[in-house]
């Protein structure tokens, strides 16, 4: 594992917060009496994962490799 | 006219359909925020009782991890790792399939009983499920058809346009289930 | 006959592919071909058969496949019948098919005129008469969102930035071949029953009437499906494929139109598919979107299908203020007044249209608290549009005018305009919109501003463009005839309809009382000779096009870069590309040269 170029790596990291935040969601949806304003932080924060270190949002404004 | 069109083809830089597709993106996600505003709209925070949390649970974990796969598939073909590439798009198209089973097979006939299309939930339930669906169908569809390509060694280090458009599209089909899945099964 | 092979091979995809979907589903639920959710199937297939038959089976998507593309370079006139990838080819489809349709809406429009010239009913029965208004309504529309962008666009934004083609050349030939289809099923919907809601479908009528509703849903998705694949080419076009030195304050004005156009259709066109096709599921699957008794709400509708459509007049008229805007500094040989607050105008309009829908809805029962405020967002659009206004009369201000006819028809538009936004003002303020709603006054209206300033633009533009589109002059001389005749007929027409509104003639109703009568014979008898005005221009300018003299490369004597090259333009548009070094307006001030042309070795300015 040690061995992986770190892309992967950061890769596995953005997967584990995005398990982590879809626990939080099931667990703000259970103790929470309305829960609609935290399920909405937590997807924002999701898709911005994803939109950032997924998607490579950045690239659009930074200069070409 | 060939040749200079060709030409043009080749020297447009890489920024250019990426600025496209994300264009393309952000056009489709008003059609998911429109169907996610009527949610709220008609039906409040309702939820019906009998929806399967498990199953929603469970394609909702198989589609953040096609995503997973589908990041370490592009990786792979930027470092010219063709087999990695080629395993991980396959487990990310499987998975694609996993998730249609899912709503599909599974998930609709139980919510026929509870919550037909001709209910108040039903309607933008099937709508939202049915929507994004096709998404995820046609993601599947082009994820097959650069493995196809990929298998014959269409892409490498430089030349992977294809393969980064098709992953971005993929990864957008999961971000609109990241507002859907919390909007039809959690709240209340 | 080998020219309309790719057609003909288009027709027998798209047949191929409706009898497929329509007869699987047939099967399936036992019910006839033109079965409502056979008929939906059958489109969706058909349209991709279609589009594979006409050409992008060869020239694209065999690449999906990796197998090598074919693409046919016919320099004759063949490859206007083909999936051809230049942007001046697709402008010219698009002006062509779309000022086809609008002579075939025209004629729709004759037809209600004919209706309407007495009190009584004569030529149809009522649902005849609103299939036919509902007709004319959205084939006018589709006429006044594509066929600037569409056309004029299409052709020219390459050539005033100095590109060699679009960002996406074969996005661009499939933005103007879904046209075809959806123009199809427009006109094949009288043998379904017609669609008697108008071209704002709303339900519960549009979910309770005859089956054509079906194809009108289908054939407005996919025009605006058109437009999304349009717009997203136009901002990608002009975002990176500028010249050298085409900064973003040296780019014309008409690219600036097309970009802020490009903006609102991209994002807005997704909300009217989206309201189009609840209505279908609602017919189809039995869904309750807009039925109360199944948990829905029919003004949902009203608020989702306006949030696109009041912008949609925005992508009508913000490329039409583009053009005009684009050939009066050539004719009153001054720079362009307040450039930079035209285009801000522009963004000004593009931002504030997204937050004026509901004043479409006044008395449609939505909660009252909402009045005021988008009283005030509406009335607040006067502020950009009269920036625009401005820039243009500071334009003309002091000025030498040269009235040839391009300009003669700008000078219309602003007249125009002027009266279609000065009678805006009273259906924007609630009170007097409460009597307004539904009447004349709303048609005398809208056609002021889509009439009398979208399609007077594009005529301005069809006129002053001609020379470098087809490499020919139209005759001067019947020009002006022309421009004088559309502009009184257009007068004679629409200005007694304010009139007919306040005494309380409704729209949408093949009837009046009989004191109308009056007024109503005089709309038509004007309306008849406003209808021969159009049959006269498309003559004369076919005319021109075939038999006219030899066009000079550049017979305006204007800046911008399209006159530079030859007319018309060689494929490439530019043999070498220009370098930009200056302001395009720069008329009669010295020393101010635009662009580096390289001609066959030479330089100019």
């Amino acid at each position: 594992m040690g061995g992986m170029p770190s892309p992967f790596r950061i890769g596995m990291w953005v997967f584990g917060g995005l398990l982590g935040l879809t626990a939080m969601e099931i667990a703000a949806a259970n103790a929470l009496p309305r829960p609609l304003p935290a399920l909405a932080v937590l997807g924002v924060a999701k898709a911005g994962l994803i939109l950032w270190f997924y998607m490579h949002l950045h690239q659009l404004w930074e200069e070409e490799e | 006219m060939s040749a200079l069109r060709e030409g043009h083809a080749i020297a447009v830089p890489l920024r250019v359909p990426r600025f496209g597709l994300w264009l393309f993106l952000l056009s489709e996600s008003m059609i998911f925020a429109t169907l996610l505003s009527a949610r709220f709209i008609l039906q409040g925070t309702y939820r019906p009782a009998e929806l399967n949390q498990a199953l929603g649970l469970a394609i909702t974990l198989i589609l953040l991890t096609s995503s997973f796969t589908a990041n370490r598939a592009e990786i792979a073909i930027a470092h010219g790792k063709t087999s990695t590439f080629l395993r991980n798009l396959l487990a990310t198209i499987i998975l694609g399939i996993l998730f249609l089973i899912g709503v599909v097979a599974v998930e609709w006939p139980e919510a026929m009983h509870f919550a037909p299309p001709s209910s108040g939930y039903g309607t933008v339930f099937f709508t939202m499920t049915g929507m994004h669906a096709a998404h995820v169908f046609s993601g599947v569809v082009i994820l097959s058809l650069i493995y196809r390509l990929g298998r014959r060694g269409a892409f490498g280090p430089g030349r992977m346009w294809g393969v980064e458009g098709a992953v971005k599209y993929w990864h957008f089909v999961d971000i609109v289930w990241v507002f859907f899945y919390p909007a039809l099964y959690l709240v209340r | 006959m080998r020219a309309f092979f790719p057609i003909g091979r288009g027709l027998l995809g798209g047949g191929l592919g409706y009898l497929i979907g329509a007869g699987m589903i047939a099967a399936l639920r036992g019910q006839g071909l033109t079965a409502e959710p056979a008929l939906a199937v059958g489109y969706g297939l058909g349209l991709i058969g279609w589009l594979l038959g006409v050409g992008m089976w060869e020239v694209w998507v065999r690449e999906w496949l990796g197998w090598p593309v074919h693409q046919e370079e016919d320099r004759s006139w063949v490859r206007y019948f083909r999936f051809t990838t230049d942007h001046k080819v697709i402008g010219v489809q698009y002006l062509v098919t779309f000022l086809g349709l609008m002579l075939v809406a025209g004629l729709l429009a004759m037809l209600m005129r004919l209706e309407l010239m007495r009190p009584g009913l004569q030529l149809f029965s009522r649902n005849q008469y609103n299939t036919v208004m509902s007709l004319h309504g959205i084939m006018m529309i589709a006429v006044a969102v594509a066929t600037i962008v569409g056309g004029l666009g299409n052709y020219l934004v390459p050539l005033m930035i100095g590109a060699r083609d679009m960002a996406f050349p074969r996005l661009n030939a499939l933005s103007y071949w879904l046209v075809p289809p959806a123009a199809l099923a427009l006109l094949s919907t009288p043998w379904l029953g017609g669609f008697d809601s108008g071209w704002t479908a709303y339900p519960p009528l549009s979910e309770a009437n005859a089956s054509g509703q079906v194809l009108f849903n289908l054939a407005f998705i996919t025009v605006g499906l058109s437009s999304i694949l349009g717009g997203l080419n136009f901002l990608t076009t002009i975002a990176f494929l500028r010249a050298p030195g085409m900064t973003w304050s040296r780019l014309p004005i008409f690219v600036w139109s097309i970009f802020a156009t490009s903006i609102l259709s991209l994002i807005a066109t997704q909300f009217v598919a989206v309201a189009l096709l609840m209505v279908l599921l609602d017919r189809i699957l039995g869904t309750g979107f807009f039925d109360p008794a199944r948990g829905g709400d029919p003004l949902l509708y009203q608020h989702v299908f306006w949030f696109y459509s009041h912008p949609a007049v925005y992508i009508m008229i913000i490329p039409a203020f583009g053009v005009i805007l684009e050939i009066l500094p050539h004719f009153a040989r001054k720079p362009l007044f307040a450039y930079r607050w035209a285009v801000g105008g522009f963004f000004g309009i593009v931002g504030l249209s997204f937050l004026v829908w509901a004043h479409h809805m006044f008395t449609s029962g939505m909660p009252s608290w909402l009045h005021a405020p988008f009283m005030a967002t509406t009335e607040l659009i006067s502020v950009p549009t009269g920036l625009i206004f401005l820039s243009a009369l500071g334009t003309l201000w002091q000025g030498r005018l040269w009235l040839r006819t391009p300009m003669l028809v700008a000078l219309a538009f602003l007249a125009n305009f002027l009266i279609g936004g000065v009678t805006g003002i009273f259906l924007a303020d609630v009170p007097t919109d409460l009597h307004l709603q539904d009447t004349y006054f709303v048609v005398g209206h809208f056609h002021y501003t889509i009439l009398g300033g979208m399609i007077f633009a594009l005529v301005a533009g069809l006129y002053y463009w001609f020379p470098k589109i087809s490499g020919r002059m139209y005759n001067e001389r019947l020009g002006r005839i022309h421009a004088l005749w559309f502009f009184l007929a257009f007068q004679a027409t629409f200005l007694p309809m304010f009139g007919l509104g306040l005494y309380g003639m409704n729209r949408r109703v093949a009837d009046y009382p009989s004191y109308l009568a009056g007024g109503n014979m005089l709309v038509s008898m004007s309306a008849f000779v406003l209808g021969a005005s159009f049959v006269f221009l498309i003559a004369h300018l076919a005319y021109a096009w075939a038999r006219g003299p030899q066009a000079a490369d550049n017979p305006w004597r204007a800046r911008t870069l399209e006159w530079q090259t030859t007319s018309p333009p060689p494929v490439e548009n530019f043999p070498i590309l220009p370098r930009v070094i200056g302001d395009p307006y720069g008329y009669g001030v010295p020393g101010s040269p635009y662009a580096w042309i390289a001609v066959a070795g030479g330089e100019g300015e």
